[in-house]
This record gives C-alpha cells, sequence and structure tokens, in this order.
C-alpha cells in the first residue's frame, strides 16, 4: 500500500490529527546551552516534591503498626518494619471480605471496562470508516454524550434499575460502565488517522470478508488505541465509587473502593475496632494493581492519549 | 489468489479516485449515494452503542429534567407533580449559595491549579534530565488512583492529632489550621487533594503536546536569541492551544463531578454543607435526605449550566482560533 500519488490526496475522514510520529521533525536535539531560568527550576522542583510527597508517605506508613502510625514521623519508617503483617492482617480480616471485595471489583472490571473498550473500539471503527446517512448525527450524539456529567443522571439510572429490580446486584455497576463515550471518541479519532481507507478498499477487492478485514487486518493497527482505551476504562471502573455506593447495600457485592470507605468510617466510630493501618495498606493494595498496569504499558497509552488530544 | 495481478492495479485505481459510493462490486441502484452494505455495516458496529447511549444517557437525561418537577420520596413508588417549586426553592435556599460557592471554588482551583501545574512540570520534564522517564510515569501515577482510596489515606495526613501536614508544619512552630473544623479549611484541603491527584493527567496532555511542536520554530526563536519568557509566550504556547482547549474542556467536565474524594474525607461537612458541591448535593438530598426529586432539580441545573460552560468554551475557542 505504497500508493505515492500528489495528485490525489489520501480521502480523510472524520477528523484529521496529528500523531507524535518518531519520524517526524522534533526539537530532540537542543542547543548547546540550554537557557533555563533559576525560579522556573525551583518552582518546578516544589511541584514535584507536591506531587511525589504524598505516595511517598502512603507507602512508608503502609509499613507501620498501628502503634506506630501514631508515633513515628510521617515521612520515615517507624520502629518495626511490618508491611507484610499489615498485608497479611488485611486479607484475612473480617474472614477475608478484602479479597471478596478484591474479585468484585476484578469482575466488574472485566466485563464492564471490556465489555466498554469492545463496544468502542466497534462504534469508532464503524464511525470512522463507513458513510452512511445521518453521520453527522451520530457525531453529534456521541460527542453530546461525553458532555454528560454521569453523576448527574444518578436519580434517574437508580429508578431504572430498581424498576427492574436489579439493585442491589453486580449488574447495576456493570451494565451502566458498558458505555463509554470518551473512549468511543478516541477511538473514532485513532482509526480515521490508522487504518487508510485505501488499505479497506484492497482488502475488499481481494475478496475479504468484512469480518476478516475488520479482525485480521484493522485489529492489529488500531492496537495502541485499544489499550489506551482499554486502560482509562479500567481506570474508571476500578475506580467507581458513586455507582456502586448508590447500587450496592450488601456488603458482599461491594468493589475495593467502597469497602475501604466502610472499613474507614467503622475505624472512626467511637467503639468501632480502629484498624488504621488496615485501611492505610488497603489503600496500597487498590492502588497497585493499576500503577503496575499503566508503568507497563506506558508507550502505548502515552501515544494513544497524545493522538486524541493533540488533535486540532 | 488474484491478489497479485490486481497490485499492479492499484496506484492507477488510486489516481483515478473513485468518490466514495462507486468502484465496488457490490450491486447498489443507481444513483444512490450510499452503498447499502457498508451502511448495513456501519449499522451493525454501531447499533449496540447507540442502544446503550440512549438507554442509559439519553433517556434517563429526559427523565430526570420530568423527575425534577415532582416531588418523590425515593422510598415511596409514587412521585407527585408539583411544578417549579424545586427551582424556587434551590435558587432562593440561603445553602445553594453555600453549594455555588463550594463548587465555583473547587473547580476553578482544580481547573487553573491543575492545569499551572501541569504545564510547570511538563516544561520541566520535556528538557533532558537523569531518570526523566521514571519522573513522568511518577507523576502521572496520582491520576490512575481511586479518589476513594486517596481520600483514606490523606485523611491522615492532615489528621489534627498525628497527621504529616501538622507535624512538618510543628516542627516549624506553625499551628496547623483545623482543617476537619473549619469550612474554609475543609474545602482547601479537598481542593489541595483532588488538584494533586489531577495533577499527573494535565502534565501528560501537555507534555505529549510539548513534543509535538515544531522543531523549526524553536530554532528560529533561538537564533533571534528571544529570552526565555518570549520564547515560551510567543513560540511554545500558541502551539499549545489545542491542548489547552482540550484541557479546559476536559477537567472543568471532570472536576465538576468530584464525588469520592469528598465522600471520603468530609462527607461533605463540617457544619452540614462546608465542602458540600452540587454533585455532594445531589446524593445528600436524593439518597441521604430521601428527596429524590430535589435532587433531580440540582442535577439539572447543573447539567444545564455545564452545558451553557462547554459551549462558551468552544465558541471563544473558535473565535480565538479566526483571529
Amino acid at each position: 500500500m505504497t500508493t505515492q500519488s500528489p495528485t490525489t490526496p489520501r480521502p480523510v475522514r472524520g477528523p484529521r490529527l496529528r500523531q507524535a510520529r518518531p519520524t517526524s521533525p522534533r526539537r530532540g536535539h537542543r542547543g548547546s546551552r540550554p537557557r533555563r531560568s533559576p525560579l522556573l527550576t525551583v518552582l518546578t522542583g516544589i511541584v514535584l516534591v507536591y506531587s511525589l510527597l504524598p505516595l511517598a508517605w502512603l507507602l512508608i506508613n503502609a509499613t507501620k503498626t498501628q502503634g506506630d502510625l501514631f508515633t513515628s514521623f510521617g515521612l520515615w519508617f517507624g520502629d518495626s518494619f511490618a508491611l507484610f503483617s499489615n498485608i497479611a492482617a488485611t486479607v484475612s480480616y473480617d474472614d477475608g471480605i478484602f479479597l471478596r471485595w478484591f474479585a468484585n471489583t476484578v469482575l466488574y472490571v472485566v466485563l464492564g471496562a471490556g465489555g466498554a473498550t469492545a463496544l468502542a473500539v466497534a462504534g469508532g471503527y464503524g464511525l470512522a470508516k463507513f458513510d452512511f446517512p445521518g453521520k453527522r448525527g451520530v457525531f453529534a450524539v456521541v460527542i453530546g454524550a461525553v458532555a454528560v456529567p454521569g453523576t448527574a443522571l444518578a436519580v434517574p439510572t437508580f429508578l431504572m434499575f430498581s424498576q427492574m429490580g436489579l439493585t442491589n446486584t453486580p449488574w447495576s455497576v456493570i451494565i451502566p460502565s458498558l458505555i463509554s463515550p470518551f473512549g468511543l471518541y478516541l477511538m473514532w479519532t485513532f482509526a480515521a488517522e490508522a487504518i487508510p481507507r485505501e488499505l479497506l478498499e484492497a482488502a475488499r477487492v481481494d475478496g475479504a470478508s468484512e469480518l476478516r478485514t475488520f479482525v485480521q487486518i484493522c485489529l492489529p493497527l488500531l492496537a495502541p488505541g485499544i489499550v489506551t482505551v482499554l486502560l482509562f476504562t479500567m481506570v474508571a471502573t476500578w475506580n467507581n465509587y458513586f455507582l456502586p455506593l448508590i447500587m450496592l447495600k450488601n456488603p458482599d457485592w461491594y468493589p475495593l473502593t467502597l469497602g475501604l470507605n466502610a472499613w474507614n468510617a467503622q475505624a472512626a466510630t467511637a467503639g468501632g475496632e480502629a484498624i488504621f493501618n488496615l485501611v492505610i495498606t488497603g489503600s496500597v493494595l487498590t492502588i497497585v494493581p493499576l500503577v503496575i498496569a499503566f508503568l507497563f504499558l506506558q508507550r502505548y497509552w502515552q501515544s494513544g492519549l497524545a493522538a486524541g488530544s493533540v488533535k486540532e | 489468489m488474484t491478489a497479485d495481478a490486481r497490485t499492479e492495479d492499484r496506484p492507477v485505481a488510486a489516481l483515478t479516485a473513485p468518490p466514495p459510493g462507486s468502484g465496488a462490486r457490490v450491486v447498489t441502484t443507481r444513483g444512490q449515494r450510499y452503498r447499502r452494505r457498508e451502511v448495513l455495516l456501519a449499522l451493525a458496529f454501531l447499533f449496540p452503542n447507540l442502544v446503550l447511549l440512549g438507554v442509559f444517557t439519553y433517556r434517563p437525561l429526559l427523565d430526570n429534567f420530568r423527575l425534577s418537577f415532582t416531588s418523590w420520596n425515593i422510598a415511596s413508588p409514587t412521585a407527585q407533580y408539583i411544578g417549579f417549586d424545586n427551582y424556587v426553592e434551590w435558587f432562593t435556599s440561603s445553602s445553594s449559595q453555600t453549594v455555588l460557592w463550594n463548587t465555583v471554588v473547587f473547580t476553578g482551583a482544580a481547573v487553573v491549579g491543575s492545569m499551572v501545574l501541569g504545564l510547570a512540570l511538563a516544561l520541566l520534564l520535556d528538557q533532558k534530565l537523569v531518570g526523566r522517564n521514571a519522573v513522568r510515569s511518577l507523576v502521572f501515577a496520582p491520576f490512575v488512583l481511586a479518589g476513594a482510596a486517596v481520600g483514606v489515606a490523606f485523611q491522615f495526613v492532615f489528621d489534627p492529632t498525628f497527621g504529616l501536614v501538622q507535624d512538618v508544619l510543628g516542627r516549624l512552630g506553625i499551628d496547623a489550621p483545623s482543617f476537619y473544623q473549619d469550612p474554609r479549611w475543609a474545602l482547601f484541603m479537598v481542593t489541595t487533594t483532588y488538584v494533586w491527584k489531577n495533577l499527573g493527567y494535565t502534565f501528560v496532555i501537555y507534555l505529549a503536546a510539548l513534543q509535538g511542536r515544531r522543531a523549526e520554530l524553536d530554532e528560529a526563536a533561538e537564533i533571534d536569541a528571544a529570552s526565555t519568557w518570549t520564547k515560551f509566550r510567543r513560540v511554545t504556547w500558541p502551539q499549545l492551544r489545542p491542548a489547552t482547549f482540550f484541557l479546559l474542556i476536559t477537567v472543568l467536565l471532570n472536576s465538576f463531578q468530584v464525588f469520592d474524594v469528598i465522600h471520603t474525607m468530609t462527607r461533605g461537612g463540617p457544619l452540614g454543607d462546608g465542602t458540600t458541591t452540587m454533585v455532594y448535593q445531589i446524593y445528600q438530598e436524593t439518597f441521604v435526605n430521601l428527596r429524590a426529586g430535589y435532587g433531580a432539580t440540582v442535577a439539572s441545573i447543573m447539567f444545564v449550566a455545564l452545558l451553557l460552560i462547554t459551549l462558551a468554551q468552544v465558541f471563544l475557542m473558535e473565535r480565538g482560533r479566526q483571529k
């Protein structure tokens, strides 16, 4: 597919976007004397501390016993290194309810974020690569939905699920997670750029079925976009709080976020068992899986996100 | 495979540039602009999305407006139509002023704070530094953290008896403000926490925009020996315009909806509504006070306000671009 045709510009449907390609001219070679204002450096140093210190605090304090938590300096380790006993206590407390919450979260993420990504890929591809009447209307519907704050729909959504008798079941958390307007938008901009139209024409001329074209030719080209959308829908479902809070009453169906809050509320009430070390260690265990996922998939989401946002 | 023979024809085919709708082996009605097959395929790919958007976004949106004109105890089966009473109540009640003020302060500080700080960090980390990639990932990390976990953990940072802030200020001989009793400091606390969490997002977007900027403009500025500030103001900042616009809209939409940090840290308090924003008020009225109709009213007002702000942003951006 190297059609060098200067007379016919490539037909680009949908939005144009600039992608950060490694081959594009960049100012990788800075001048030999990069002037830097000392003031800016100092200010940015402060911001850097601001952005890293709380994370350090959290990790350090997950290694402390309940006693050390209250007596030792917040930014240094306590007398004993209790990280592993804290983890053991967290996962075994109350018959291992934390593991149950962990499994619930994984269930909601796999079905909710996985489903949302699959739908966004199909929809973005359909929007970017096919012509049909009413396309502008569909764009408007998608963009409009990006601007609708999900929290503003809490009351009618609860009403709908309550009428269907689905509140207090996993479905009330999974089903609304299936739609991600932002993911759909991101996938559409990505597919418009990543799949040349000639490639599809060629595949059709060669007699490949549409499904085969989609699966064997287009999906690999869409991979960075898919990873980006998957990561962001994962963050949304893993961290989801408002929706499960209004839908779920039974702690057995709580995701980690709600469970942590329940522990926290218990620790703060008079007479409740003080489990502050479990609350902190639980917080760390809740955030670590996503941080690891993002670190490992860094190069995918950075390019995918850049493509979606730098568009003019 | 007959593909080999056809490969030769392709450049020619591309040169003659078939208009969309022709150049196909599909049987089409003459004069029809769209290929039926394409339309059906598009429908197949888009149908589930459109159904879900209809059922879980647009229908609830209309439903919400309907409910906002009712008095409805969420525990009872029936809602009673009361016209504009809820709206009148919201716009005349004194607690709405507090809620509105909290929302404006929280959202404004979140947008300005995280964008300015994110840009500053992106400018610094765009340069060559040791361990740059690791630092980038660390700065981004807070964005993916669960707001609930952050809120739960940050209570300890701000704790009045053993928290980090109290500890550090104490060593400097300063009395820590009472973050959990004084509404203004409570609002400051949840806002700083959210800005911290959101910083990674603005940083990554600005960094991507910085790395996509054009090399020759930078070089031209360096040849002209422009000062750092002039170079930023005249060369870099204009190129960051699309990213800034994108961030303005998305950060505003996101920070308007922050709930988890507030719910875990302060439950909307102290003094009842010290850190209650509009989103928190929706929750409080609907699910705690059981006034679902009134909650829907707050949601409707919030939705219309957000829509107007977003449209104004798009309008200003378009006008700015045409200049």
